[in-house]
């Protein structure tokens, strides 16, 4: 019977092959909310969007909301500012940042150190979205010094360091931004400079930031060494001699934005590399949406050559 | 843990001491055609209703008041045997008895039979190996872990994969021995094929909970495979043909009725008839070249009985998977070639002494070694020939493995049909080799070589533990298996050390209606760092260190148990397991990283629990079982899911497996299994969107692929039904068998894995991207047939 049934079951259409296409699974249509404040910062500005099924294959401008209400409280409730939107893109605001779709522009820097704020993204048709954020208090960190030619790594290059003290406040979890600029000691700013760390107590590198939690020296003075090469320089000429002056920028952040910023660096780095890797969880804080809302706070210090 | 201890101190110390005299009467008991130990033989006396089970090896002590006995010797398959005489001394009596020839015949009475009511131990099922070598199988190669896999409380992992899962656990939870020794890797083919050649085995049984004292080292289960002592009275063989391998085995006296041996040996051949073929590829495509798999295992044993208190046991397996692909390509005066072999196997071996220090006190001791090796060789080269000189030269090695010298004796104590004292010690060396690369290449000024080695350090372990445990009838109705295990881990200058208490309890209600309960802590030093989504040989054994913890366990389970007509047993359990100290790759981690394994790793909980109805009829016409199984099963890591709560990725709600084999006469057999599961669960993206985040003057923008949470997707359920038909002929001088089948006979598309897959569709603007999710299955119905021959 089994011989009689063989030929008659592999006649069927299809019958070996080994893949079949699956529906998409459902998912929520949600507010995506990014919005990051320094309390040095005199211009708050935001993006808005939604998010887009996993198969979906949209372009950003389809998923842009430009119709949303986006308030940022105190405490109290009361409204701190409105972020008004920007059309198609922040290019007034924010140059090169088409994502950026809404803006505010304070009267004096945002400051807030211990105070609570709450975005709060309103839009018909997906609702409300809200994240609750404390400022942390500015970091306390002594005066940054430069060592050229610091050391050698494993592939015989060299490296610069930078070493600071940091002064962690005791009792309680901080997390830290570590950022290093070359600025030309007039206009500000020029460019971040890529920082890499061979201790482990510093998190994955996070762009050109480094990112540290105080678990391992909490309520210490905590000696900092952020590393840098000449080579990995933005701007810098073939035959330049000596480095630029520079500025360091430690910043305090939220836990929150500590686990995205990892999170999202992580699978970033793990791209699409399927099943050799493990799964990597993005970290969000926005109730009712995604994305994240993340107040930090900001002390600079040129640095000093040794 | 001091009141298990007292507890346990007053067990072992309790020995009924009647005024009346008493003698022991002790033996082993076999089978009459082969004289193999026959495991789990029941020993009845008519006049006390008193009763002893043989051990592992085939030994039992039952003491008796002084008069008459009946002793009644049965076994399942076998027909029984009554011994009458007049106790009045201490006794020595080996019994063999005689396989039942009629198919079907119950020749035991109800109260003479092993019943499962009658057992403290719960949570244990054994299989007949005549029923797993009866069922059918993919592509025809009898499989004992997928035997296993068909148990209630087991799950399979993906499809055609031989690793389970025991009640939650994970597949290094489960303590795999072969003749006492751990067996690391147990399979072959990349997960698809056990390494158990049937053909060697005596006897299989697994234990889900209500661990006995005397089993440690693993969290989940512990699975004790018997190899056959070979036949003591003349020799016999077995040859059987297959789709893709070939095995044998021969077995018989050395020394009539002294020593025995028998040698099974098992290899695919598939490479034989591809070879050709491949190669012809290569010359197609314009170069030299072949590629081959295959996959070989030998069992040997040898058993000699020094007199009637002494024997020993030698035992070897040595199994190896090997894969190899080489090309060489001339292009004008170039030469170049590449060489890829990947080998991976174990090698075990056991050194055995039973000895009887009296009727009441069996030893056994063993000495054992067992050794994983995986082993990567890549070289590539290209040479001038013109100048006869090397351009490029670049090889890498890569082994990692595990290697375990160990010392165990086990003592069995019977101080009266009541009591049943097992205790005993072991003692493991442990070397670990975590995956070492040696790389050599040919500098480039051409002249210089220069080698150098990388990876992770090795690692030397010792582990130690003691056990003591008493199986106890206290009453008629109320019998408890009371032990403790004790075990200590010493590794990179840290001393772990762990007490375990165990408790099973049985009572007996009117009707023979067995309430059983048990308890079980236990402790796993050793680990298996596995990918969630695949399970491939290189997985490494690692051991605890200073920052990786032990894991540990405990498990309740309640359950009821019943023989129905003297031929359907059926249990019905419930069960609850805690697990601390599981250890995953953190988020991230990928298999390619030469990182130090511990930053890879993160350590959190697990938690299990559900019912399982399991019911077997051993013999018959028709035999098989059915089990059921409701669980849920869940993990809880700081590090992972912002350390909330998810599916384990074997969360299975539902699991069900039917198995049946109908024996129409002597010469058909019909067999077929039919299994359902809820599918596996596994993290897929449900949406995505735009993050950007400042970074450094630079503002960097990403898409974020987005999942609640891990394992957020379940896939389709899974079903199949295999069939399978043997026809037998006795021939004077053989038997000859020819079985045919087929697997996934439905031809049902089971998914193996799910992928977000690109596509691309021409349209009239041209190629348009999209994306679909994928179910990629692995077998469609797939028949067989293998042929063999015994003599």
């Amino acid at each position: 019977m089994l011989l009689v049934l063989l030929p008659l079951l592999v006649s069927c259409e299809d019958f070996f092959r080994s893949y079949v296409t699956v529906p998409p699974p459902p998912y929520e249509k949600r507010l995506v909310v990014n919005l990051y404040i320094d309390d040095t910062d005199t211009v708050l500005w935001a993006s808005v969007s939604r998010n887009a099924g996993s198969l979906e294959t949209v372009k950003w401008e389809e998923l842009v909301v430009n119709d949303a209400r986006v308030l940022l409280l105190d405490s109290r409730g009361d409204v701190v500012c409105e972020l008004d939107t920007l059309g198609g893109g922040g290019d007034t605001l924010y140059p090169g940042m088409p994502s950026v779709n809404y803006g505010a522009v304070l009267p004096q820097p945002f400051a807030g150190n211990g105070e609570t704020f709450t975005l709060q993204v309103t839009q018909q048709e997906f609702g409300m979205a809200t994240a609750r954020q404390t400022m942390p208090a500015r970091p306390q960190i002594g005066v940054p010094r430069l060592k050229e030619n610091a050391g050698k790594d494993m592939q015989g290059d060299e490296y610069n360091r930078v070493s600071f003290t940091l002064h962690d406040p005791p009792g309680e979890e901080n997390y830290y931004l570590i950022h290093l600029y070359m600025t030309d000691g007039e206009q500000g700013y020029l460019s971040g400079i890529p920082l890499s760390s061979s201790d482990p107590l510093y998190a994955e590198d996070y762009g050109y930031a480094l990112l540290l939690e105080d678990k391992t020296f909490d309520g210490e003075d905590f000696p900092a060494r952020v590393d840098f090469y000449s080579w990995n320089m933005p701007y810098m000429e073939d035959g330049t001699d000596s480095l630029p002056a520079m500025l360091l920028e430690v910043k305090a952040i939220t836990r929150d934005f500590y686990l995205y910023a990892r999170s999202l660096r992580k699978a970033e780095e793990m791209g699409d590399m399927g099943f050799f890797v493990e799964p990597v969880q993005v970290y969000n804080n926005i109730e009712g949406g995604l994305g994240i809302f993340s107040l930090s706070a900001v002390t600079r210090e040129a640095v000093e050559k040794e | 843990m001091r009141k298990w201890g007292l507890i346990f101190f007053l067990l072992t110390l309790f020995i009924s001491a009647s005024g009346q005299q008493r003698y022991t009467i002790s033996g082993y008991v076999g089978d009459a055609a082969s004289g193999e130990k026959l495991i789990g033989a029941n020993i009845y006396d008519e006049h006390t209703a008193a009763g002893a089970v043989t051990n592992v090896y085939g030994f039992y002590s039952i003491t008796l008041p002084q008069g008459e006995v009946g002793l009644v010797f049965s076994y399942v398959g076998y027909g029984r045997k009554k011994v009458s005489f007049f106790l009045r001394r201490d006794t020595v009596m080996n019994v063999n008895l005689e396989q039942s020839l009629e198919i079907g015949a119950v020749t035991v009475t109800a109260s003479e039979m092993r019943r499962i009511e009658h057992e403290t131990q719960m949570s244990m099922t054994d299989i007949p190996i005549r029923q797993i070598q009866a069922l059918p199988s993919l592509l025809g190669e009898t499989d004992l872990l997928k035997t296993v896999q068909l148990l209630p409380g087991v799950q399979s992992g993906s499809e055609g994969q031989s690793g389970f899962y025991v009640r939650g656990g994970s597949p290094d939870q489960n303590l795999i021995l072969l003749d006492g020794v751990p067996v690391y890797n147990a399979s072959h083919l990349f997960g698809f094929y056990s390494i158990f050649n049937t053909e060697a085995i005596s006897d299989v049984k697994l234990i889900k909970g209500g661990f006995p004292a005397r089993y440690g080292g693993r969290l989940s289960s512990v699975l004790d495979i018997r190899m056959k002592d070979g036949n003591q009275h003349e020799y016999h063989g077995d040859v059987t043909v297959g789709l893709i391998s070939a095995k044998a085995t021969v077995e018989g006296p050395l020394v009539k009725d002294k020593t025995s041996f028998i040698v099974s040996g098992r290899r695919t051949y598939a490479d034989f008839i591809a070879r050709p073929f491949i190669k012809k590829g290569f010359r197609e495509s314009g170069s030299d070249g072949n590629a081959g798999y295959y996959f070989y295992d030998v069992n040997a044993k040898v058993t000699h009985t020094l007199d009637d208190k002494n024997k020993l046991f030698f035992s070897v397996y040595n199994g190896n998977d090997k894969f190899r692909v080489w090309e060489r390509y001339r292009y004008d005066e170039y030469d170049e070639y590449d060489d890829t072999r990947l080998r991976w196997g174990n090698t075990i071996a056991a050194a055995r002494w039973n000895h009887i220090w009296s009727g009441k006190l069996f030893s056994n001791t063993t000495a054992t070694y067992s050794h994983y090796n995986l082993g990567t060789h890549v070289a590539f080269n290209t040479r001038d020939m013109a100048k006869d000189s090397l351009l490029e030269d670049m090889k890498l090695v890569y082994s990692s493995g595990i290697r375990d010298y160990a010392v165990n004796m086990d003592f069995d104590y019977i101080p009266d049909p009541a009591h049943y004292v097992r205790f005993g010690g072991r003692y493991i060396l442990h070397y670990f080799n975590p995956g070492n690369f040696d790389m050599g290449f040919l500098a480039e000024d051409g002249v210089s070589h220069v080698d150098t080695t990388l990876g992770q350090k090795k690692l030397q372990a010792q582990e130690f533990s003691f056990y003591g445990e008493d199986d106890w009838r206290i009453t008629d109705n109320l019998k408890v298996n009371a032990g403790l295990h004790f075990s200590s881990f010493i590794t990179d200058g840290k001393a772990y050390t762990s007490l375990q208490p165990r408790l099973s309890v049985r009572y007996l209600l009117p009707g023979e209606v067995a309430l059983k309960a048990s308890y079980a802590t236990m402790r796993q030093y050793v680990q298996l760092l596995a990918f969630s989504s695949i399970g491939l040989p290189t997985d490494l054994w690692l051991p605890t260190t200073r920052r990786v913890k032990p894991q540990d366990s405990w498990q309740v389970a309640v359950g009821a148990a019943h023989t129905f007509g003297g031929l359907v047993e059926v249990s019905i359990e419930g069960y609850y397991k805690e697990m601390n100290r599981v250890i995953a790759y953190k988020e991230g981690a990928g298999m390619m990283q030469f990182d130090d394994w511990q930053d890879r790793v993160t350590q959190g909980r697990g938690q299990a629990y559900g019912a399982e109805l399991f019911v077997q009829k051993k013999k018959g016409k028709w035999t098989g079982w059915i089990g059921y199984t409701l669980a849920w099963s869940w993990r809880r890591f700081a590090d992972l899911n912002f350390g909330k709560k998810f599916p384990y990725t074997y969360d299975r709600r539902h699991d069900i497996s039917v198995v049946c084999v109908y024996e129409i006469n002597d010469r058909i057999h019909l067999s077929g299994t039919w299994v359902y599961g809820t599918g596996n669960v596994f993290t897929l993206p449900t949406s995505v969107y735009y993050g950007f985040y400042p970074a450094g003057g630079y503002d960097m923008e990403t898409e974020v692929q987005y999942f609640a949470e891990r394992n957020n997707y379940r896939m389709k359920p899974y079903h199949r039904l295999d069939l399978g038909v043997d026809f037998i002929r006795k021939k004077k001088h053989y038997t000859r068998k020819f079985s045919l089948g087929a697997y996934n006979v439905y031809s049902r598309k089971n998914p193996f894995f799910m992928n977000i897959d690109t596509w691309y569709h021409n349209t009239d603007q041209g190629p348009e991207m999209i994306k679909v999710l994928v179910q990629y299955s692995l077998f469609p119905i797939i028949p067989y047939f293998s042929l063999n021959f015994s003599f």
